[in-house]
C-alpha cells in the first residue's frame, strides 16, 4: 500500500516537473522575444544614435569609432565623466527624464542580468546594424567594453554611483 | 484295531411250512422271515406301544430341559452372589492405588530424581486427601508435570498437585449444580452430556489453565508475533524489515529507516528551495520585462527626439574626448539640415553630390544652395 503510493508519488513529481520545465521554456521563448525587441529599442534610439553622433565629430564610421573606443579601453561612461557638464545638460532633457523615470527600475538591475541581456542585444545588433556588431565581436575585447559599456550607461542614466569597472 | 468276527456257517433256514393261507418268503429275498397278514388285535396292541414309546420319549426330553434350566438359574444365582462379593471386596480394598499398567511404565521411564519426585508428591497428597480416587486421578498430571518441568522442585509438584485437586473439586461441584439428582440422568444421553459438562470443566480445564500458569510467559516479540494486528502494525513500520531480507536488529532498522526519511525530507526541501528560486528569477524577469515594455511605446513617442538627443550628447561626447589614433582616412562634411541637425559626416573618398540627412532623411546637395538643407565641405582630406 505504501509503496504504491510511493510510486504514484514518484511519477505524479516527474510529470509535474516535465510540466515546469515546458511552461519555462515557453516563458523563455516569450521572454527572448520581448528581449529582442527590448533591445532593437535601446540600440536604435539609444546606443546607434550615440555612436553616430561621436563618430561624426571624429569623423569616423560608426564601425572605425567602435574599434578606437574599444582599443583605447574607453567605455561610454568614461567618457560622460570626463564631460561631465554636457552630461548634466543631457539629463536635464525633458525626454531624458522621462524615460530615465519610466525606466527607472533598471537602475537596480545586477551587472549578471546586464550580461545575460548583452548576449541578446548582440543578436539583434547583428541583424539591424551587422557591421557594429561585427566590430564589437572581432576586436579584441570589443565584448569586454560591451559589457563595461552598458553597465556604465546604467550608472549614467539612473544615477547608479556604483564605482566604474572602468576605472 | 477293529475286530472282526470270522464268517460263521449260515444259518440253517427253516424250511416253510403252510398254515392256512399264510406263507412264508425266502428270507435271502427279505433278510428274515417276515410275517405277512397278522390279526388285528396284534396291529392294535402294536400301535398302542408305539404311541406309549413316543409319550415316554417326550416326557424324557422335558424332563431334561427342566433340569437344565434349573441348573441355569442356579448358576445365575451364585453368579450374581460372586458379583456382590467383587464389589464388596472392591470397596473394602479402595484405598490400594490403581495404577494403570501404561502409567506405571511412564513413571517407570521417568528420571530417578523425577520418579521419587511423583512418587513421594503422589503419596503426600494422598496421605493429605482422603477423598476417593482424587488422587488416581492425580497421577498422569503429576507425570506430565514432570516431563515437562524436569528440575523443578518438590514445592512446586505440590503446589501443582493442590492446584489440580482444587481444580477437580470446582469441576465437581459445577457436576452436582449442573446434576442435582442422579434420578435425572436416566437417560443414557443426559448422562453422556453430563460426562463431557463434567470432564471439560473438572479435568480439561483445570489442566489448560495449569499448564498455562506453569509455562514460561512469552516474550514482547513473542507477543508480536503470536497475535495478528500486533504483528501486521509491526510489520508496516518496518519492524521487520520490507520484501528486501535484511539483516541487524530492530533498533538498527528503525535507525535506518529514521535516517531515510530525514534524508528524504533533506531532498524534497532542496527541491522546493530550488523551485522557489526559480520563481523568483521568473518574477523578476517578469517585471523587468513589464517595464521594458512599457518603455516601447514611450520610445516610439520619444523616438525622435530621443535619437536626436543621444546623437547631440554623442556628439558632445565628441568633442571632449579625442582619441589618440583616429584613423586619418576619407573626407568629412559639415552638414546643415532644415531639420535642425547639424554635424559632420565622414566619408572613405570623395563625398556624393547627395547625401541622405542623418536625422530626418531628406536628400541634401553636397556644396549646393541652402534650400532647406546645404552640406558644407569642412575638412575635407583632414
Amino acid at each position: 500500500m505504501v509503496e504504491n503510493l510511493k510510486k504514484q508519488i514518484e511519477i505524479l513529481e516527474v510529470d509535474i516537473a516535465e510540466l515546469e520545465e515546458n511552461i519555462r521554456i515557453k516563458n523563455a521563448e516569450k521572454s527572448t522575444a520581448s528581449a529582442q525587441i527590448q533591445a532593437r529599442i535601446f540600440l536604435e534610439s539609444i546606443f546607434a544614435p550615440y555612436m553616430d553622433g561621436l563618430c561624426d565629430i571624429w569623423g569616423l564610421s560608426p564601425e572605425e569609432g567602435l574599434r578606437v573606443l574599444i582599443k583605447e579601453n574607453a567605455s561610454l561612461d568614461k567618457i560622460a565623466k570626463d564631460n561631465p557638464k554636457a552630461l548634466a545638460e543631457f539629463l536635464s532633457q525633458p525626454e531624458i527624464k522621462v524615460i530615465a523615470a519610466v525606466a527607472r527600475p533598471l537602475g537596480s538591475m545586477s551587472d549578471e542580468w546586464i550580461e545575460q541581456k548583452m548576449s541578446v542585444l548582440l543578436e539583434v545588433m547583428v541583424k539591424i546594424r551587422p557591421s557594429m556588431a561585427n566590430a564589437i565581436i572581432e576586436t579584441p575585447e570589443g565584448m569586454a567594453w560591451f559589457y563595461e559599456s552598458l553597465i556604465g550607461l546604467r550608472n549614467i542614466l539612473f544615477g547608479v554611483l556604483k564605482p566604474s569597472h572602468a576605472d | 484295531m477293529s475286530t472282526r468276527k470270522k464268517k460263521t456257517e449260515m444259518e440253517k433256514v427253516p424250511e416253510p411250512t403252510y398254515k392256512g393261507s399264510s406263507f412264508s418268503i425266502d428270507p435271502s429275498l427279505m433278510g428274515r422271515f417276515r410275517r405277512v397278514g397278522k390279526s388285528p388285535l396284534e396291529d392294535e396292541l402294536e400301535s398302542e406301544d408305539s404311541m406309549l414309546a413316543h409319550d415316554l420319549k417326550s416326557m424324557r426330553v422335558d424332563e431334561i430341559v427342566l433340569k437344565r434350566r434349573a441348573r441355569i438359574a442356579k448358576l445365575q444365582k451364585e453368579i450374581e452372589k460372586l458379583e456382590k462379593d467383587s464389589d464388596k471386596t472392591d470397596s473394602m480394598d479402595s484405598n490400594i492405588p490403581r495404577i494403570s499398567v501404561a502409567m506405571a511404565q511412564q513413571i517407570a521411564n521417568l528420571p530417578p530424581e523425577e520418579r521419587n519426585k511423583v512418587i513421594e508428591t503422589y503419596a503426600a497428597f494422598r496421605s493429605i486427601d482422603q477423598s476417593k480416587g482424587k488422587g488416581d486421578s492425580l497421577l498422569p498430571l503429576l507425570v506430565g508435570y514432570s516431563k515437562t518441568n524436569p528440575g523443578s522442585t518438590q514445592s512446586d509438584m505440590v503446589t501443582y498437585a493442590k492446584a489440580m485437586a482444587d481444580q477437580f473439586k470446582i469441576g465437581i461441584d459445577v457436576m452436582k449444580s449442573v446434576m442435582p439428582t442422579p434420578e435425572k440422568a436416566s437417560s443414557s444421553t443426559e448422562a453422556l452430556k453430563l460426562m463431557k459438562d463434567l470432564i471439560i470443566e473438572g479435568v480439561r480445564n483445570p489442566v489448560l489453565s495449569a499448564i498455562e500458569k506453569n509455562q514460561p510467559q512469552p516474550s514482547a516479540f513473542e507477543q508480536i508475533l503470536m497475535n495478528p494486528d500486533m504483528f501486521s502494525r509491526a510489520k508496516e513500520i518496518g519492524m521487520f524489515g520490507g520484501s528486501e531480507p535484511r539483516t541487524g536488529s530492530t533498533n538498527v532498522d528503525l535507525e535506518i529507516e529514521k535516517m531515510r526519511g530525514e534524508r528524504e525530507l533533506s531532498i524534497k526541501k532542496l527541491d522546493l528551495e530550488w523551485r522557489k528560486s526559480m520563481l523568483e528569477n521568473d518574477a523578476k524577469d517578469k517585471r523587468t520585462d513589464a517595464v521594458l515594455t512599457a518603455l516601447a511605446p514611450l520610445s516610439a513617442v520619444f523616438a525622435g527626439p530621443v535619437n536626436q538627443r543621444m546623437r547631440q550628447f554623442g556628439q558632445q561626447q565628441a568633442a571632449a574626448y579625442t582619441p589618440e589614433n583616429i584613423p586619418k582616412s576619407g573626407n568629412t562634411i559639415l552638414i546643415r539640415c532644415s531639420c535642425g541637425y547639424q554635424g559632420p559626416m565622414t566619408f572613405s573618398g570623395q563625398p556624393p553630390n547627395i547625401v541622405k540627412c542623418p536625422n530626418c532623411g531628406l536628400d541634401l546637395v553636397v556644396g549646393g544652395a541652402p534650400n532647406g538643407g546645404e552640406p558644407q565641405e569642412t575638412d575635407r582630406d583632414t
